[in-house]
């Protein structure tokens, strides 16, 4: 295992041992981020490739002032966004305003369900798995997808993000609320489904 | 509906810290196949260059060699003619280091080329050999036995000798050194001067920890005048002991070079230090200040690096769940500490003095206002959960109420206009026959008592409007 510096060290000098080590060091988190953004395991594979091999071309260009691993992320959340507008250019827009409808009723209907409950407190309370919470991220549409984990995770302004996708302001902000609702919804399924496995199992006795 | 989601970032930020997907077979050989489509890693027929290149250097080694070796001996012609020529009384002590000195210069190369690949155990063995092979440089070796063999031969070959041009043995030269240094030094004396030690150190560990890592070295060194520590992030020490810490995780291989009088840098130590990412405990609390009985305080963790956790709530109790809720059974000042470690035993903890202030309070709180519905009388019954706040019920907004007496009057006749024990029956506006109230002030006094046990007494007035 080579440190950090000797692993920027020897990527500056293209050195192949060094770049492997790079790779088995960082893939394993970066294709947890790349899956952030992709809609499968394939996807999000080659979305990190294309984004180690920018980080091999550049690598000059890292100047060790803020942290290496979030200089990489920046290049694979770049590179994500850029091969989602190459493979969706036409049906990206589409994509919003179509879910945009019957998804708000969904939610809807679904608050209306728990009303007794106190979401907050039970999400809070629960312990989602990191399996679950990709889960949830990947089954949210396109559009939400990158807005939320542009603004809530990679922690982008509105105004950021609506320049790097090409929409409005309003439409990232509307997104992202979207987004939250349909989250807590997904949410509650689990925790519905838990407890009814929890009954279940009692029951069992 | 405004819900305020934005605690559902935290939850999926916090859920997706770290998170990764390890374990995709042949990841690395398509990586290359691509690198390789772009011109970044070296095709096979390039990774051929270096060999052809090593390949080179090896000859030009040996061709340099031979050459230098050639030199040497013609260089010992001269040598061994000023030590002819010079008088024995002029072959001092100083002298001898001068000849040290002088010595071909390929021998300390071809020494310290030995020294940087091994440490200081094969160094001698190599030198050794390299003596023996070669046996033209015997005085800057560290061989007490073959110095003496050599001065027991030279005594034993009393005779003048004269240098031949075609065979120069340097096995002659040395005893020619040491008979006309015989003069001055005793034989041991010479061996005194001309042994140079090499530094070694015969200690190598392994050293493994938490970030930030501080680790005292020690060089236990002999023979050794100066020190090189390379600890292998870009960082160097020329102290002897010298206290460094790692911040950054990582494996490092940390060297240690020694200095004697003739050879710099002879590496002579070897150590792995290990350096685990260390955890960051950090977490928030909400609400504070809690109101007991029956609020729990919600923990959020926002712990990096971490997958055990361990909570203490200052009250005795503690949790292992991630993000814990907690209700304290007493009022008070709290502190709160979380422990975070992961699975390398690396812990990080963080202590918040007062983090959570629990008031047992219950409270309550009037209105001043009334729009009776002017269709008829409503039965008063309200639930704080889903009331709309139009006023059209005169009830408290209340919390932690067990006892509760509420009485509303007529101003001038003080007549009781509504009465109520029930916390969950408010007054409509209509009075003890259901006929409606004009509009007016009417004074209320609202007893009780809260979950704690304290009792209230609230005064006051209510406005009926008609509207």
């Amino acid at each position: 295992m080579l440190s950090e510096y000797q692993i920027i060290r020897g990527c500056k000098n293209k050195r192949k041992r060094a770049q492997k080590a790079l790779y088995t060091k960082y893939a394993g988190i970066m294709r947890g981020v790349c899956l952030r953004y992709a809609n499968s395991l394939a996807e999000a594979e080659d979305i990190m490739q294309e984004g180690f091999i920018k980080v091999f071309i550049h690598i000059d260009q890292y100047q060790a002032k803020g942290s290496f691993e979030g200089w990489i992320k920046r290049i694979m959340i770049n590179t994500a966004i850029t091969y989602r507008k190459k493979a969706k250019k036409h049906q990206y827009h589409f994509d919003i305003d179509e879910i945009q409808e019957s998804t708000i009723k969904e939610t809807d209907e679904g608050i209306e369900i728990n009303e007794h409950t106190d979401k907050k407190t039970a999400i809070l309370n629960t312990d989602f798995s990191q399996e679950e919470i990709m889960n949830i991220i990947n089954q949210l549409p396109d559009g939400y997808k990158m807005v939320f984990n542009l603004y809530a995770i990679e922690n982008f302004k509105h105004k950021e993000i609506a320049e790097l996708l090409n929409i409005d302001i309003s439409t990232s902000k509307s997104q992202l609320a979207r987004a939250r609702k349909l989250i807590q919804k997904k949410m509650m399924q689990i925790i519905q489904q838990k407890n009814k496995q929890k009954n279940s199992s009692y029951g069992n006795f | 509906m405004k819900d305020n989601l934005e605690y559902i970032d935290q939850i999926m930020k916090d859920g997706m810290e770290g998170f990764q997907v390890n374990n995709v077979s042949q990841s690395w050989s398509n990586m290359q196949k691509k690198m390789q489509s772009r011109n970044l890693s070296p095709s096979p027929a390039r990774m051929l260059y270096p060999i052809a290149a090593t390949i080179i250097v090896i000859v030009a080694i040996f061709i340099t060699y031979f050459y230098y070796h050639n030199s040497t001996q013609s260089n010992t012609i001269i040598h061994d003619s000023l030590l002819k020529t010079q008088p024995e009384t002029t072959a001092t002590h100083n002298k001898t280091s001068n000849y040290l000195s002088d010595t071909p210069n390929i021998k300390l190369k071809q020494n310290k080329l030995y020294a940087y690949s091994e440490n200081a155990d094969t160094l001698f063995r190599n030198a050794e050999q390299f003596s023996n092979e070669n046996s033209d440089d015997l005085l800057i070796l560290d061989d007490y036995n073959n110095d003496k063999q050599q001065i027991e031969t030279s005594n034993n070959n009393n005779n003048e000798h004269i240098p031949d041009n075609s065979n120069t043995d340097i096995n002659k030269l040395k005893s020619d050194t040491t008979k006309a240094l015989k003069n001055k030094h005793s034989a041991n004396e010479l061996i005194n001067e001309t042994k140079i030690k090499v530094p070694y150190s015969d200690f190598s560990s392994s050293i493994k920890g938490c970030a930030p890592l501080e680790v005292d070295f020690m060089a236990k060194t002999k023979n050794a005048n100066g020190y090189h520590w390379n600890f292998d992030d870009g960082h160097h020490s020329t102290l002897e002991n010298p206290t460094y810490t790692f911040e950054e995780p990582g494996t490092y291989i940390v060297k240690l070079k020694a200095d004697n009088n003739l050879v710099k840098g002879i590496l002579v130590r070897y150590d792995t230090i290990i350096v685990y990412e260390n955890p960051k405990a950090l977490f928030k609390i909400s609400p504070n200040p809690v109101l007991l009985p029956d609020k729990p305080i919600v923990c959020s963790n926002l712990s990096k690096n971490s997958t055990k956790f361990r909570w203490y709530f200052g009250d005795g109790e503690k949790s292992t769940k991630k993000n814990p809720s907690h209700i304290y059974s007493s009022a008070g000042q709290f502190d709160v500490a979380l422990v975070a470690c992961n699975n390398n035993q690396c812990c990080d903890s963080i202590y918040k003095k007062d983090a959570v202030s629990a008031k047992i309070v219950g409270f309550i709180k009037f209105p001043n206002a009334l729009y009776p519905d002017l269709f008829g009388p409503n039965s008063g019954y309200y639930t704080l959960d889903n009331d709309n706040y139009n006023n059209k019920v005169f009830h408290p907004v209340h919390f932690g109420v067990i006892e509760y007496k509420l009485t509303v009057y007529e101003r001038y006749s003080g007549i009781k206009v509504f009465e109520t024990s029930d916390i969950n029956i408010g007054w409509d506006g209509y009075d003890k026959n259901q006929k409606l109230c004009k509009p007016g002030v009417y004074p209320y006094v609202a007893i009780g008592k809260f979950k704690n046990g304290a009792s209230f007494i609230r005064k006051g007035d209510i406005t009926i409007i008609h509207k």
